[in-house]
């Protein structure tokens, strides 16, 4: 992959690569995430702003200079800023790569850094003689006011030009608890939060302290991540609950919240809202609880980012999707383009079973209750549903697939491309669902299109729907 | 303080210009009901000078009408009050001191108008849309309260007042402003509205109208006190509204 230097958040040429829950891969331009996307789902984001989190400064026994990156809080509460975890670096800045960069002084316990108008002492090494707690001097505005001036964003060296901190807060930036941007909340802006809206994918926000992606010392970035404090808003347990009644998928927009989720969902007592220290570390052995898609950046093997995508796919399916990445030359890094992975797993059998029995639709009442959260579908009347638009009931799909598929959620394989057919925009609307087969199934790409045609069946349907060229012939692992 | 005001859930409010005329009193105001205040203002020993004698609230150094403020204000303003219920662009500029006709305006005071008047404030809201929209998702279920932007506006944004032309242009653009946003924030639970305060007893109206009776002028403590019973008054409609 080519590393994105330019600190361009929404770059129109943006892409994105979608694997489906039976491993298939897709590519689609990235401002099209919403089409991705199901009416049902719920996509969760890090609302959390990002600090600029590096203090240039000096070691003042030694007046040697040095790079403070601010790393790790206890806590998101407001008075908890004066200890923080951080990483120390030499003489330099973002432009020397990390793994080049001179080492400080030796820290000790008590040592006085001057950082711009901040002062601070180190606490104690947390393990490693680069890696220290640090206390700031002052009251709690004072630090705030002291870093706001005085710190930049942490940054690396793919990208040379400076970057402010407009370039690295997300459109829904919030709570200024991260230390380096949750970039995979760079896709969204507000236009793309009104059509999620229009399609009736739900949306909410986990707040997380989102720590350094890399240290360029290998002892270090094997720690990473560090412990992030998180909290998750009762709006968005019940987000999640509501998504869970549908069948919707939960979508981790960013590792940092499929980390948060994770850690909150393994508690005892399972999900409750309020906030946590995820400690916890996503990978190959991790049995998801309630995470079922992550939208991320591309990330290059041997780093904890991509490991965590192991939670989601077998070591194979990875290994397909750097292949492609590497192949269709994708940009990577924090304004590179991005994946949506869905898990390879099956969801747990009750939803699995509640999704069976549930009608999906696309006529704009029925948005409108999704978006409610008060989508019942039984409870919808098929009579306003317009002639045209076909509408799949349990019968349908026990006719198209018989009766012992084993049918997991709905997943919008085919659509209409309003782009090139120029249809009349109340039939724009008429984008059908079609039940997923599961992977233990033996049905082919042609079996898919074939079942998308059997079950949409009418001719004027077919139409104005275009098969996804993404149907294309499933890897079974 | 009240019995209804023990019982209610303090806001959250940032204000800017906080230091002198209308935004000190409403500082004031909100922080003595009980309020989470956060301030801006340009000069630092005035900040610290109302900091240190309004209890609970929190200063913030810096100019709207500069870029490089903008995101550093509104990290503080989060970092302060963890979250924001109400953001007063309150912070003014009058263009050129004293007032000059449109002919005799130098560009530069023109541009310094728009700058504080109307980039500034779309700036400072951009940076805290985020914190203003979590507001609102975090409280859906508690009360259903909505976030809101409150610009002050001025009558020289609609009556053409001669030697107005900066400021009554620049208030009108800031007007209108708050009019799309309106629109364009209120299916995400966020409400902007202007307020004309009326012409008051402040520094700036002594920098425009030197010679006025300041008798014959609003107080700023009347004036902040209409504008927290708007506040008060637009949140309670949006819990009507959401209740139905």
């Amino acid at each position: 992959m080519r590393a994105a230097t330019q600190p361009v958040q929404r770059p129109r040429d943006a892409r994105l690569l979608v694997v489906d829950a039976l491993g298939r891969i897709s590519h689609r331009p990235r401002d099209a995430l919403d089409d991705a996307l199901a009416a049902g789902d719920l996509v969760v984001a890090n609302d959390a702003a990002t600090l600029p989190a590096s203090l240039a400064g000096s070691h003042v026994a030694t007046g040697a200079p040095i790079e403070v990156r601010l790393a790790g809080r206890r806590s998101l509460d407001r008075d908890d800023v004066h200890t923080i975890a951080a990483v120390v670096f030499g003489a330099g800045d973002h432009r020397t790569p990390t793994e080049r960069r001179p080492l400080p002084p030796p820290l000790r316990a008590g040592d006085e850094l001057a950082l711009g108008p901040l002062r601070a002492r180190v606490v104690r090494l947390l393990g490693h003689a680069r890696l220290i707690e640090l206390r700031f001097d002052g009251a709690a505005d004072a630090i705030r006011a002291g870093i706001a001036r005085h710190g930049r964003p942490i940054q690396y060296a793919h990208v040379e030009a400076p970057l402010a901190l407009w370039n690295v807060w997300t459109r829904i930036a919030a709570l200024p608890a991260a230390f380096e941007a949750p970039s995979a909340g760079f896709v969204l802006d507000w236009r793309l939060l009104d059509r999620l809206a229009a399609r009736g994918v739900a949306f909410a926000t986990v707040t997380h302290a989102a720590g350094l992606s890399s240290t360029g010392d290998p002892a270090l970035d094997a720690r990473l991540p560090l412990d992030e404090p998180y909290r998750v808003p009762a709006a968005t347990v019940a987000a999640i609950d509501a998504a869970h009644r549908r069948g919707g998928r939960v979508v981790a927009l960013g590792t940092t919240v499929a980390r948060a989720l994770e850690h909150a969902a393994a508690r005892p007592g399972g999900l409750a809202a309020g906030a946590g220290v995820a400690d916890n570390r996503l990978g190959p052995a991790t049995r998801l609880r309630l995470v079922d898609a992550i939208v991320s950046g591309t990330h290059e093997p041997g780093t904890s980012h991509h490991a965590l995508l192991g939670a989601f796919v077998p070591a194979a399916t990875l290994a397909r999707i750097d292949a492609a990445l590497e192949a269709e030359g994708y940009r990577t890094h924090e304004f590179g383009d991005s994946v949506l992975i869905e898990r390879a797993d099956s969801a747990p059998v009750d939803r699995r079973r509640a999704a069976l029995g549930r009608l999906e639709l696309e006529d704009g009442d029925a948005r409108e209750q999704v978006g409610q959260g008060a989508h019942d579908p039984a409870a919808l009347d098929a009579e306003r549903v317009e002639d045209r638009q076909a509408v799949l009931s349990r019968q349908d799909l026990e006719v198209g697939v018989g009766a012992d598929a084993d049918v997991r959620r709905v997943v919008p394989l085919v659509r209409q491309n309003p782009r090139h057919r120029h249809a009349a925009e109340r039939d724009v609307q008429a984008i059908r669902p079609v039940r997923e087969v599961r992977e233990a199934d033996d049905a082919d790409a042609a079996d898919a299109c074939r079942l998308a045609q059997h079950l949409l069946g009418v001719p004027q349907v077919l139409e104005r729907v275009e098969l996804e060229d993404d149907v294309e012939a499933p890897v079974l692992e | 303080m009240t019995h209804s005001d023990r019982s209610r859930t303090p806001l959250r409010v940032a204000v800017t210009g906080g230091t002198s005329g209308l935004g000190r009193a409403l500082v004031d105001a909100l922080a003595a009901r009980g309020d989470a205040v956060a301030f801006v203002a340009r000069d630092a020993a005035r900040v610290r000078s109302v900091a240190a004698a309004v209890p609970g609230s929190h200063g913030i150094v810096g100019d709207v009408a500069r870029k490089e403020d903008a995101h550093a204000i509104a990290l503080q303003v989060g970092g302060a009050l963890g979250g924001l219920d109400v953001l007063i662009h309150n912070a003014s500029s009058l263009g050129p001191v004293p007032l000059a006709l449109l002919a005799d305006t130098e560009c530069e005071d023109f541009e310094s108008a728009l700058a504080t008047n109307v980039v500034g404030p779309f700036r400072l809201t951009k940076a805290l849309l985020g914190l203003l929209a979590a507001s609102v998702r975090e409280s859906a279920e508690r009360d259903a309260r909505r976030s809101l932007i409150v610009h002050i506006t001025s009558d020289a944004a609609v009556t053409p007042y001669p030697g107005w032309g900066a400021y009554g242009a620049s208030k009108a653009a800031l007007a209108h402003m708050g009019r799309i946003w309106h629109e364009e924030l209120a299916p995400h639970g966020i409400a902007v509205v202007n307020v004309d305060p009326g012409d008051m007893d402040t520094p700036m109206h002594a920098a425009a109208l030197p010679d006025a009776d300041p008798a014959a002028l609003k107080r700023p403590r009347d004036a902040a006190r209409e504008i927290v019973a708007l506040i008060d008054r637009e949140r309670a409609a949006a819990q009507a509204k959401n209740a139905q």
